[in-house]
């Protein structure tokens, strides 16, 4: 592993941002389609249940400070299981997380910003400057972070500033008509995008400064950024009403278009689309440099930013493949909960096990970490 | 056509500017692996440029994981 680090505050800010990534687009879409007029409910239901599932994140770090889970994997589950583990987590959830990405970026900007432009070339210029940021490393992740956070947040906070006029409370009403099981249904395929993708950041955990603050540091990044989607949820159905969110594919632009302030402020949707590309950017970074890492970590190389361009190229194909058109891209929304559980939540849970039976051994490590500080 | 010969170049351009430096830092198992990953990223987009229909990992996904999520989701409706 190489020696980079992460301040703290930079630490909060990628967990901020990789939080909004790519959920604030089509978030609102995905839940209004389960949960109707109660898909804020289901935000807040997400944001509370997705605090406990960063938490469990945070456990193993907090039992094996200075390791990430990818040789826990191999030091936990043994030489060849913990292999075999640890290149899935790579090269199954990882990739494809960084190709969902790739795709809804592509996807995004030629069909509402830019529809005359091949889409191969967006992400082959999107995947570029991910390239260079990975290739620098997870400090010069952490640090473009840190300078375009305040740039997003502001742009964010602007967004639903803007949007209070027009929203109509009546638009959510009745509370609760079908009762409380569309909202649980919503919440829970809500909770894969944004709480259970943020599992990757599980690779950046042993490169933060301050390994004791990790824990926090995590849940306050992710409860700005869970707040923020919440938020934007309620607003888009407070504007629009659940028919018109379910039916859209990347509401919050629709919102975005809404912003209008007199006559002189408006038309200002691609500004806060430059925000969220830029929040998509550090999701895609963090994701693309722990699949390079962990290809590195599972091959027994010395170095990973050989891995940088042609896993770049490879994406690019990739992100193609996943499904002929957004539609039947976003039919994966009732079954990848599973899929992203299997290795956000039922890997680390493996984890502890594993140490928990082989017992002394962790906590023997522990003590040693300890005594050397 | 223009894909394969964008891949091919950029394929070319990658390796030059990739193996001088892992030549000169001696990895010289690095190098195989690179030029391996290289050649499977060239060739597969190669194969989607001349529209051979591969399979797409989501349909993996659905086969393995569609029938739990559709028994679990059933019981919220």
């Amino acid at each position: 592993m190489e020696k980079t680090q992460i301040g703290n505050l930079q630490f909060i800010v990628i967990a901020c941002l990789f939080t909004i990534g790519d959920s604030i687009l089509f978030i609102p879409s995905l839940v209004a389609t389960a949960a109707g007029k109660d898909a804020w409910l289901a935000g807040l239901f997400a944001l509370i249940s997705g605090m406990g599932l960063l938490l469990f994140y945070t456990v193993l770090q907090r039992r094996y400070p200075r390791q990430t889970i990818l040789a826990l994997c191999d030091q936990l589950l043994g030489r060849y299981v913990g292999r075999a583990v640890s290149a899935a987590f790579v090269f199954v959830f990882l990739l494809l997380v960084a190709s969902t990405l790739l795709r809804e970026v592509g996807d995004f900007m030629a069909t509402q910003i830019l529809p005359n432009t091949p889409v191969q070339f967006i992400e082959m210029l999107f995947m570029l400057i991910v390239v260079r940021a990975v290739r620098g490393g997870a400090e010069t992740i952490g640090r473009t972070a840190q300078i375009v956070a305040p740039w997003v947040l502001l742009l964010l906070v602007l967004l639903v500033l803007f949007v209070i006029p027009g929203s109509r409370i009546s638009m959510i009403e009745p509370v609760l008509y079908n009762g409380v099981k569309p909202v649980i249904s919503g919440g829970l395929q809500m909770i894969a995008v944004p709480y259970m993708e943020i599992a990757s950041m599980m690779i950046l955990f042993p490169l933060v400064r301050n390994d004791r603050r990790v824990r926090l540091n995590f849940v306050i990044g992710g409860a700005l950024g869970g707040v923020i989607l919440a938020l934007v949820i309620f607003f888009c159905l407070a504007n629009f009403g659940a028919l018109i969110i379910r039916d859209s594919v990347y509401p919050t632009y629709l919102l975005a278009k809404k912003i209008e302030l007199g006559e002189f402020l408006q038309r200002i949707e691609a500004i806060m689309a430059i925000a969220w590309m830029f929040s998509l950017f550090v999701k895609m970074a963090v994701c693309f440099y722990g699949t390079c890492v962990g290809a590195a970590h599972v091959l027994g190389l010395r170095d990973y930013r050989l891995f940088t361009f042609p896993l770049a190229l490879l994406l690019l194909p990739l992100a193609d493949m996943l499904a002929p058109n957004i539609i039947a891209y976003f039919r994966i929304a009732e079954y990848y909960p599973f899929f992203a559980g299997t290795f956000a939540v039922a890997l680390p849970l493996a984890l502890l096990a594993a140490g928990k039976v082989r017992g002394g051994r962790g906590r023997r490590r522990e003590a040693r970490v300890a005594k050397q500080k | 056509m223009w894909g394969i010969v964008a891949t091919m170049a950029a394929g070319l351009v990658f390796a030059g500017f990739e193996l001088p430096r892992l030549k000169r830092a001696q990895l010289h198992k690095e190098r195989l692996v690179f030029l391996a990953a290289l050649g499977l990223a060239v060739t597969l987009n190669v194969l989607h440029a001349l529209r051979i229909p591969l399979p797409s990992p989501f349909k993996l996904i659905e086969a393995i994981y569609g029938p739990i999520g559709k028994a679990f989701f059933a019981v919220f409706k």
